[in-house]
């Protein structure tokens, strides 16, 4: 069998690092890319490289940007009186697609974790109280913060340690209703959503 | 019920097996091992998704098995109506597909990177639909008496645990999840524990993990007292039954220790019957209104708080659980004499199937593995007279001559050798 050349080997294993890819799908890349005009490898290899070199954080948001302030933070229509609260920048994408939501938003780059060692440190959690504290009785202050965490342990728990520090007058802090998903059948869902949804059950 | 068809695909060392099972008594010998366990094994992963086995499940799949998948899929006749259980073991990721990676080049070629260890998948169907491991439990009841079990008075707190866990998550769907998420909790409360002790965070942090585990020891903790109180008389009569038998004859032949006891302690008098007594490590109530009990639960671990912070552990809860077996007022773990420990463990066995019987409305499915030989002639006699009108019993031994003569009588007897197993002649 003719030895695999080191260039493709490197490749491969690069891809295999990736989240959701494993050898056989790391392979599959690798030969598509070895197989496809060399300005389409060179424009992916790119975007790699831009993704690293252009994007920053947001200082006010920490969302991912290429300028700062965001462009979600800087857009004068958007609602400066609510924020909502996430976990990952791509918590962000997927709120904009509801184009539901028309306030700004904070992104904490994770979740409270003891066992993975994350503590209320290691998050933008200061930085989110500030935000709310500085704005308190300006025009621009916050009515209300949205925690849209994720529905397990370690979002219950990042709620349940950032409502306290945000308590104050005049501003509601929510958190995201959990139930049944659209679309979805009654007998199919597990016995943790639909009790959820029961107890989140609103009048009709 | 049972089981009427177990077909098996690189599972441990079958490549291949199709085997239709009879009910009642199925005795499957031959020599060490050839295979025996590993078909009670497949119907337990059937069952529960999980193994007996201490071993790693990773070691299901087949030594050298081409898809590195192993799969295990039954039929089950059940007064429920029949049901067909597939349990897939794999070894490598899948792929883009969905379908178990296939030998390449690449894993033969040794100038490329092994690649990262893919992770160890388990996929569970149900009647072809893809299903949730933990939505299997219950579908299929097995109660498993191994050699282990025989130690279960004397053995550690964590396999009196178990056995309680493995009961009452067949019966109990809610118990199960409850069990899991607990554990989760578990570990987030005591790695959050440990951070405090380094300083690392605020101790008010805690009060939000109190809240959860409270939420769900409190159940976990009623569970396991009603189950205990429901076996306990069935339990005692097994119990009493066997030591109403009991020749004197004791099944550690050649060990002389039993012997040395029997002299210095003086066993308790088997009539006096045998006590379930459950030992949680909370002290507190558990009847009544359980957001109550769960409030004292609470306001125990805030007790608790300085010294759960030193240890950096979670001092209660039902993973500190034990349970005690008394005769009279005497522990038979401290005092019961080896074959009284024995007896103990057979009536806990026996009471676990009739719980799940009348719990569910369907026998459970009897897996003895290799448990004759730890036994004395009268009490093999007393536990397959007492297992005699199940549904089916899978029973391996190296000796058919180890089973009574009458359970032999109307066996099917199948012999295992080398991964292959066929009807005695």
């Amino acid at each position: 069998m003719q030895p695999t050349v080191a260039p493709v080997a490197a490749l491969i294993e690069e891809f295999a690092k990736l989240p959701g890819i494993g050898p056989k799908t790391a392979q599959r890349l690798t030969f598509f890319i070895l197989r496809s005009p060399a300005d389409q490898a060179r424009r992916l290899a790119e975007a790699i490289t831009r993704v690293k070199e252009s994007i920053i954080q947001c200082s006010t948001c920490f969302n991912i940007t290429e300028t700062d302030p965001c462009a979600i933070c800087s857009n004068p229509q958007r609602d400066r009186g609510a924020i909502c609260v996430v976990e990952e920048p791509l918590d962000v994408l997927a709120l904009e697609k509801t184009g539901v939501f028309k306030g700004l938003y904070h992104v904490l780059h994770g979740a409270l974790s003891p066992v993975e060692g994350i503590g209320p440190r290691d998050l933008r959690i200061d930085e989110l109280v500030a935000r709310v504290r500085e704005r308190a009785g300006s025009d621009d202050a916050v009515r209300e913060v949205i925690l849209a965490t994720n529905p397990n342990y370690e979002g219950d728990y990042t709620v349940a340690y950032i409502a306290p520090l945000l308590a104050q007058q005049d501003m509601k802090v929510t958190r995201l209703a959990r139930g049944l998903p659209i679309g979805g059948d009654l007998e199919y869902a597990d016995e943790g959503t639909l009790g959820r949804a029961l107890e989140g059950r609103r009048e009709v | 019920m049972y089981i009427e068809r177990l077909r098996l695909t690189d599972f441990r060392n079958y490549a291949a097996l199709d085997l239709a099972l009879p009910r009642g008594l199925v005795v499957f010998t031959g020599r060490n091992a050839q295979g025996k366990s590993n078909l009670l094994e497949a119907v337990m992963l059937a069952a529960t998704s999980r193994s007996f086995r201490t071993t790693s499940e990773r070691e299901a799949v087949r030594w050298g098995a081409p898809g590195h998948f192993a799969r295990v899929d039954t039929t089950v006749a059940r007064r429920t109506g029949p049901l067909h259980v597939e349990v897939i073991v794999s070894d490598a990721g899948p792929t883009a597909e969905g379908t178990p990676a296939r030998p390449t080049a690449a894993a033969a070629d040794p100038a490329l990177p092994t690649p990262p260890p893919a992770a160890f998948r388990k996929r569970v169907r149900v009647n072809g639909a893809p299903r949730r491991a933990l939505d299997l439990l219950g579908l299929v009841t097995v109660v498993v008496f191994a050699p282990t079990d025989l130690d279960l008075v004397i053995g550690s707190p964590a396999q009196r645990r178990r056995f309680l866990d493995m009961t009452l998550c067949q019966v109990r769907p809610a118990y199960c999840r409850a069990l899991s998420q607990y554990q989760k909790v578990l570990a987030q409360r005591a790695a959050l524990l440990r951070r405090i002790k380094e300083g690392a965070e605020s101790p008010h942090a805690l009060s939000y993990w109190d809240d959860q585990l409270a939420r769900l020891a409190v159940p976990i903790m009623r569970e396991r007292a009603a189950f205990l109180r429901a076996a306990e008389a069935s339990a005692a009569r097994v119990y009493a039954a066997l030591a109403g038998d009991d020749t004197g004859e004791d099944t550690d032949d050649g060990e002389h220790e039993d012997e040395d006891d029997s002299d210095s302690v003086g066993h308790p008098d088997p009539s006096t019957g045998l006590r379930l007594v459950y030992r949680p490590a909370y002290d507190g109530p558990l009847e009544g209104d359980e957001a109550e009990v769960a409030a004292a639960f609470k306001a125990r671990l805030v007790e608790l708080r300085k010294r759960e912070i030193a240890q950096g552990a979670n001092v209660i809860g039902p993973h500190r659980d034990d349970l005690t077996f008394l005769s009279g007022d005497v522990d038979l773990s401290a005092y019961g004499s080896r074959g009284q420990q024995r007896s103990v463990a057979l009536a806990l066995k026996l009471a676990e199937l009739e719980y799940i019987e009348r719990e569910t409305g369907d026998q459970p499915i009897l897996l003895l593995d290799d448990v004759l030989s730890e036994l004395d002639t009268q009490r093999r006699a007393d536990l397959l007279a007492a297992v005699r009108d199940l549904d089916q019993v899978l029973l391996t031994t190296t000796d058919a001559a180890s089973v009574p003569a009458d359970a032999l009588a109307h066996a099917h007897i199948y012999r295992v050798r080398g991964g292959a197993v066929r009807p005695a002649a």
